[in-house]
């Protein structure tokens, strides 16, 4: 019921996650980039991405400094700390006379772009919030995954060890829980800035912040790649001699193509829904990031090669997967150029290595290298994990997408304006020989090889996941080649008013965007959610309240994944035991793919009373089993081992009671 | 003015969107509270005592079914205050404990706990 409690309740907690994202965040990272870059002119939205930037980078570099001298990780240790870092900046500023407010550059030039860019981002704001209002209970596998370790840092007040508990069995064939085992999939930077937040507003990581914080993320990604598209648009517009089309076109054209429509439609906002950090992170990271390159090496801006060099390592220390694509796609840009413009990209390569040489890039550099060595390194800088990822690929599901499986998942006239954005820039000379070109066609031509055919870049991971990553440059390139179209047709009309007096030109714009953007509603109208879960989820929270009372120290418990309706995987934020407590009975196609993999905790549920199910109840200290009571019921209730001490409609506890010698007797 | 519009404009709807959603949230849990209901014994390890448990914001009525040693079917309906947690003394061991939760005059949930 809509009570004044808990309409009070929301607002304090808006307004205590906003304090924490302007004064722990943006106010770290702005007063940062003032002091690096103090003269570099930003329009007021790069200026706001980049402050969140390096306002993450910082809560990373001080929750790992203080956790590599062994000081505990609590508000007060953390806020004097951040306090100290904004007084040392803050201090350098006046000393060096650097004014604190920026003066910012305009990105559109007149009321009417101001009004229509208003338009476009309520419109995706009003798009976004309608998916997630369904989705905002806390439900998702991954999300619960990654907030076991946020909160372990909260509650341990110290940095996590990625590591685990697995069942394994010995050589006379009995089973057993292992020691901790390393866990190369979880980078600490998905997890910082969350315990963060959780530490400065006091609210629960069951509440709504972990979406917020994503959902934050998803929009200033939309941010950044349509500032991406006003970065090349600049570009474009000049060299190419555009006459109608300004670059602020290119910045509504992307916040009306990627905010809410199909280049962000369902993969992304799954993403938020979903708690897929590492890509959140990645998909804000990289557009930023290439845009502070190409604007370092076209304008020849040693300070936006800083702020592209930081960034680029707080996105190693963030997500792997994104680091990696990264590095291709500015390897290809590279590329690209060296094959297209030989000549410029040798007569620019002396610049652009006195760029990286200059004092304050060396510096960078050197920085981010003592902080590697002597703080902390990314863990899954190990050859282990480098070899998994590079090589043949070794799954068919790593083979590559086929075009029909690229059309599904990206619409098919997306598709076709982007291959022909490619051409476009390939068969014109102009586009040819320009940096941002060189930038779109690398970042789109890497990322297709890598999904259509990764063996030929000896790239060895799943297809899908980096299907996601090309959904940004299809977008980019798309809206690039239907802005060439529009321009170039233009300039066959002298009459400036020619729009308003071409009702033929009129409609085909107004049918090619309606295809354009069709799909994406289409792809939004699937991903819209249709139930409410709050039940189930309150179910599964109190038979784990329930156990966690309970359950003695040496004592086990084994959950189902396949039939409990609602955030199973949230339990282990209960027991903050292990990662893996409770056990898992994990999808039933996981058994059957890898007969490897135990089958402890498939036949315990499944199967109590066989042999095997029998041996893992004898060798594994499992006493408890918390399943859906609809699907997993008759096969303990037979047996005599087996006790219902707890009840609800969907979430039921069996509780296995060792035979005793007179039983058996 | 113009340059300060945007990224403000936007904040301004992201601290918006927050208020709505967590009162989105705040709302769907309370709905879902309505019919969450539980039983379980105290101590798992005794069984001597077993607790319903309601989030309902109206007086629920619950009839307890059991068996006797003798097989005698003991039956007895309570009515449980708004979000009360009320403990019972458990029957015999190896005995089927039913619990008919009332959510309407013609629904209900069924429950049930046994120990062996």
């Amino acid at each position: 019921m809509l009570s004044l409690a808990v309409v009070t309740s929301a607002f304090v907690f808006s307004i205590s996650f906003m304090l924490v994202l302007l004064f722990g965040i943006l106010l770290p990272g702005y007063l940062l980039k003032r002091a690096l870059v103090p003269r570099v002119p930003f329009t007021s939205l790069v200026s706001l991405l980049v402050s969140f930037a390096l306002g993450i980078g910082i809560i990373n570099v001080n929750f790992l400094s203080l956790g590599r001298f062994q000081i505990s990780l609590t508000a007060l240790n953390i806020g004097i700390w951040h306090l100290v870092f904004m007084a040392i900046i803050f201090a350098y500023l006046r000393f060096k006379k650097i004014a604190i407010i920026e003066r910012w550059e305009p990105l559109l030039e007149t009321k009417r772009e101001i009004t229509v860019a208003a338009l476009f981002i309520v419109f995706l704001f009003f798009i976004k919030v309608f998916y997630l209002s369904g989705t905002v209970l806390p439900t998702s596998t991954d999300l619960g995954h990654h907030l076991y370790w946020s909160k372990l840092t909260t509650d341990t007040a110290a940095l996590p060890v990625y590591q685990k508990q697995e069942i394994i069995q010995n050589e006379n064939g009995a089973y057993a829980i292992s020691e901790p085992v390393p866990i190369a999939d979880f980078i600490i930077g998905e997890h910082l800035p969350l315990s963060f937040i959780h530490l400065f507003t006091g609210a629960s990581y069951f509440g709504t912040f972990p979406l917020l914080f994503l959902f934050l993320l998803n929009i200033f990604s939309v941010l950044a790649l349509a500032l991406l598209l006003y970065t090349v648009g600049v570009s474009i517009t000049k060299e190419d001699g555009w006459k109608r089309i300004r670059s602020s076109t290119f910045f509504l054209a992307g916040l009306l193509l990627f905010g809410g429509l199909f280049a962000l439609a369902s993969p992304e906002m799954k993403f938020v829904s979903g708690g897929v950090i590492g890509n959140l992170f990645g998909n804000f990271f990289i557009p930023l990031i290439l845009l502070l390159f190409l604007r370092a090496l076209s304008e020849k801006s040693a300070p936006f090669l800083t702020l592209a060099m930081l960034l680029s390592a707080v996105l190693a220390y963030t997500h792997h997967l994104s680091t990696f694509i990264l590095l291709f796609i500015l390897f290809f840009s590279a590329l690209t150029l060296l094959v297209s413009w030989r000549k410029f990209f040798w007569s620019q390569a002396k610049e652009w290595l006195a760029l990286l040489r200059k004092p304050s890039n060396l510096a960078t550099l050197a920085g981010i290298a003592l902080f590697a060595f002597f703080i902390a390194i990314p863990t899954y800088l190990d050859t282990n994990a480098i070899d998994t990822a590079v090589g043949a690929p070794t799954k068919d599901t790593r083979t590559g997408l086929s075009l029909a499986q690229l059309t599904a998942s990206n619409s098919a006239f997306k598709l076709g304006f982007a291959f022909f954005g490619l051409v476009l820039i390939v068969s014109t000379r102009t586009f040819r020989k320009n940096l941002a070109s060189a930038l779109l066609f690398g970042y789109g031509a890497v990322l297709l090889i890598m999904t259509l055919a990764p063996h030929l870049l000896l790239v060895d991971i799943p297809s899908a996941r980096i299907a996601h990553y090309l959904s940004f440059p299809l977008g980019l390139l798309a809206a690039f080649s239907v802005l060439s179209l529009l321009e170039k047709s233009r300039l066959q009309i002298p009459d400036k008013a020619w729009a308003m007096k071409s009702p033929y030109f009129l409609g085909a714009a107004t049918i090619v965007w309606l295809a354009l953007i069709a799909p994406g509603l289409e792809d939004n109208g699937k991903t819209l959610p249709i139930e409410n879960q709050a039940l189930f989820v309150q179910e599964t929270f109190e038979a784990a309240r329930y156990l966690e009372e309970r359950v003695g120290p040496q004592e086990l418990v084994l959950k189902d994944h396949n039939f409990i309706e609602a955030s199973d995987t949230w339990m282990k934020l209960f027991f903050s035991r292990d990662y893996n407590y409770p056990l898992s009975r994990s999808f039933f196609k996981r058994y059957e793919d890898n007969p490897d993999r135990e089958h402890c905790t498939l036949a315990m549920i499944a199967t109590p009373n066989a042999p095997l199910g029998k041996q893992c109840f004898q060798d594994l200290p499992v006493r408890f089993l918390v399943v859906n009571p609809k699907f997993d019921y008759a096969q303990f209730v037979k047996s005599p081992q087996f006790s219902l001490v707890y009840s609800s409609p969907n979430v039921a506890i069996f509780q296995f009671n060792p035979p005793t010698p007179e039983s058996q007797n | 003015m113009r340059t300060y519009f945007l990224p403000l404009f936007i904040l301004f709807l992201f601290f918006s969107a927050s208020f709505f959603l967590t009162l989105r949230q705040e709302l769907l849990f309370a709905g879902g509270n309505e019919n969450l209901v539980s039983i379980g014994y105290v101590d798992p390890k005794n069984s001597a005592e077993f607790f319903i448990s309601h989030q309902a914001t109206t007086p629920r009525a619950v009839t307890i079914e059991y068996r006797t040693p003798d097989q005698e079917l003991r039956t007895e309906t309570i009515t449980l205050a708004p979000q009360e947690k009320k403990v019972f003394s458990s029957p015999a061991p190896s005995t089927f404990i039913t619990v008919r939760y009332h959510v309407t005059n013609t629904e209900e949930q069924i429950l049930t706990l046994y120990k062996k």
